[in-house]
């Protein structure tokens, strides 16, 4: 499926990390980006450096309502700092009341993601996805701006604040552009790091008490063979789907986890069979991102389409080795998936393992990250 | 001398754009839109389907490609378009639609498609609907018109709408009609390979007169045996060109597209206008 790959790291900033320069910090064009040290170094585009006037403008671009027609929706609609960037429900909607067929993607270190969808391997830039929420008329009509581009631009050309901001950040041609607009986003979105969590204090030695016991109990259960997380939440951001400067080999980042078996051979219900949708491969049908569980007690519901309410109904699933749908159209055992990944095998839990697991999971809510001031809303 | 020098390079300057310049001379093929015998109009409400029922229309747009005449000896020849903001030199856009009435496109139409070929006699026309394989996959909002309007690419799939038919009867609001390729293999950068079903049919006119015919594209002849009154359930409302979706089947049929393992039959989309 996915070729292995010997990648070349991006200029200076992978042959740092290469030689093994231990600095957290490396300025690139004026912008310092603050990445945790247990972190390695994301891949900023070179056609789109860090610039503080950048992140400036996409912060304001984020959370600017006139970025959906009718006025009524934001990037910061949907993606609320306090929830991890999230919504709350189950599956989306959109500024005219279409309902997505999934959840909000939480951006717990975007810039770290292989690809932006929850089954699309095709948009794998920030820059490619910030266009998509305000164009795209499939599934769902979103911010609505399809075939008016104008509209949108007009409104940022006669704004005060956007005159001045754009060409800061913008210096040569002409500043306001969508493509600028969507290098301004992503710009913003980049700086979304999220690596300040209990237990990230605790793996960098600074607080051996930022994990409880129970919780350190729940980490050994979630690395574990038993368990078997990490085989697709692995990595330093808690998902297979990574990307960064010193990876050089790709790795599947599409997973089925049996939680749907529609007609018992393998089909998920039909306005979302996930990676299926885009190779028309009938072994990729329910082939989904698996998304980091930074800030996971924070982004409930769960899965794809928000049908696990709670952690705990997460464990209940991956414990069975699946979801039984029990009636309707999308009946099914989910168990018994023959695309299923084989490490959803489920597993037994003692109520205190179960507990252990869960106060883990929750050891990965960075509060700085959801109250720090530079991500959250200037209108507000 | 200077002016024999000068002369020289006059001559070069104009020979110089890598061409044989002398031998090109630009040509025009004209477009009509049609529905059924009626022409297409924004506005219009027409009978279509089995049932029949009535229809307006609300986008009508397409792109074509690899556009050739065919000389006497039954050779294509390549057409190098013009560009501007309906083509680019290898892709033109075909707008039916005027922004007005029930038309939520834009005000400008093209139907005319003009290019540059060698001098020959040409006896038949041949081109490709949908934009080349390599084009379809970049980036639109760095392409150039008009390959980067945003209706017409199709946002999350990767790629454009090589046919946006945008249409809505009584019971069906949004009755969408939009051809692009599925089925397509990614590789480990993301970047989209190949497709299984690239949906480009190519049209071929062997007796068409450039200077005097008119190429007609039916739009109803995509709906002669769609119920323009239901959709399968849990399908995109019309044609999003899911090789799961029965609405597609008479609909590619009309194309000449192969569908769901049946061959594609002759396509009744677009003919020489009689």
């Amino acid at each position: 499926m996915m070729a292995a790959r010997l990648r070349l790291p991006l200029a200076l900033f992978g042959l740092c990390a290469l030689t093994g320069c231990d600095d957290a910090t490396t300025p690139k064009a004026g912008y310092s980006l603050t990445v945790p040290e247990n972190f390695p170094e994301p891949r900023i585009p070179e056609d789109n450096p860090l610039s503080a006037a950048k992140v400036e403008l996409g912060r304001r671009l984020f959370y600017d309502v006139r970025l959906s027609l009718n006025e009524s929706q934001s990037c910061g609609t949907c993606h609320k700092q306090d929830q991890a960037f999230t919504d709350g429900i189950s599956v989306a909607e959109g500024s005219t009341g279409e309902i997505h067929p999934r959840s909000t993607m939480s951006l717990s270190n975007p810039p770290y993601e292989k690809s932006l969808l929850w089954a699309n391997p095709t948009v794998t830039t920030l820059e490619e996805q910030a266009l998509l929420p305000i164009f795209g008329e499939e599934p769902i009509v979103e911010l609505g701006f399809a075939g008016e581009e104008e509209t949108l631009l007009e409104r940022l050309r006669t704004d005060p604040e956007y005159k001045r901001l754009f060409p800061e950040a913008f210096e040569t041609g002409d500043p306001i552009t969508l493509e600028n607009l969507a290098k301004a986003i992503a710009s913003f979105e980049r700086t979304m790091i999220s690596g300040n969590s209990p237990y990230d204090k605790y793996i960098r030695g600074e607080d051996p008490d930022a994990l409880s016991p129970s919780a350190q109990r729940g980490m050994d259960l979630f690395f574990s063979e038993k368990v078997e997380c990490f085989h697709c939440h692995g990595s330093f951001n808690f998902s297979a789907s990574v990307d960064h400067q010193l990876l050089a080999l790709e790795e599947p980042q599409f997973e089925n986890n049996g939680l749907y078996n529609v007609g018992g051979r393998g089909a998920y219900p039909a306005n979302n069979q996930g990676l299926y949708e885009i190779t028309g491969r009938e072994t990729d049908q329910g082939k989904f991102k698996p998304p980091s569980l930074r800030n996971i007690a924070v982004t409930a519901p769960y899965m794809h389409d928000g049908s696990l309410d709670t952690l705990d109904d997460v464990i209940d699933h991956y414990a069975a080795g699946g979801t039984i749908t029990a009636q309707g159209k999308n009946a099914g055992d989910g168990r018994t998936n023959p695309n299923k990944n084989a490490f959803v095998s489920g597993f037994t839990l003692t109520d205190q393992e179960r507990a252990d697991l869960i106060a883990f999971l929750e050891s990965l809510t960075d509060e700085e990250f959801l109250t720090n001031p530079a991500l959250s809303d200037p209108f507000e | 001398m200077r002016l024999s020098y000068f002369a020289i390079l006059a001559l070069l300057v104009v020979g110089c754009d890598g061409t044989e310049n002398s031998d090109l001379t630009t040509v025009t093929v004209d477009f009509a839109a049609v529905v059924g015998d009626a022409p297409f109009e924004c506005g219009g409400v027409y009978p279509l389907g089995t049932p029949e029922a009535d229809v307006t229309f609300g986008d009508f747009r397409l792109y074509i490609h690899n556009l050739e005449h065919i000389d006497s000896a039954g050779k294509s020849v390549p057409v190098t378009l013009t560009k501007g903001d309906f083509q680019t030199d290898e892709v033109a856009m075909l707008d039916f639609e005027n922004g007005t009435e029930e038309c939520a496109g834009n005000g400008p139409t093209h139907t005319r498609i003009e290019g540059k070929v060698p001098m020959g006699t040409y006896e038949g026309l041949s081109f490709s609907l949908g934009v080349p394989f390599t084009q379809n996959h970049g980036n639109p909002a760095t392409a150039p018109s008009p390959l980067n309007l945003t209706e017409m690419s199709w946002a999350w799939k990767n790629g454009y709408k090589f046919l946006r038919v945008d249409a809505g009867s009584s019971d069906l609001a949004g009755i969408r009609i939009h051809l692009g390729s599925t089925a397509c293999e990614v590789d480990g950068r993301g970047l989209t390979t190949a497709c299984d079903n690239p949906n480009r049919p190519k049209v071929v006119l062997s007796d068409f007169d450039i200077a005097a015919d008119v190429v007609e594209v039916n739009v109803g002849a995509l709906f002669v045996d769609t119920d323009p009154m239901k959709n399968t359930k849990d399908t995109a409302v019309g044609c999003m060109s899911d090789p799961d979706d029965p609405d597609c089947a008479p609909i590619f049929a009309a194309l000449g597209l192969p569908f769901d393992g049946v061959d594609a039959p002759p396509q009744t989309f677009i003919r020489k206008a009689p």
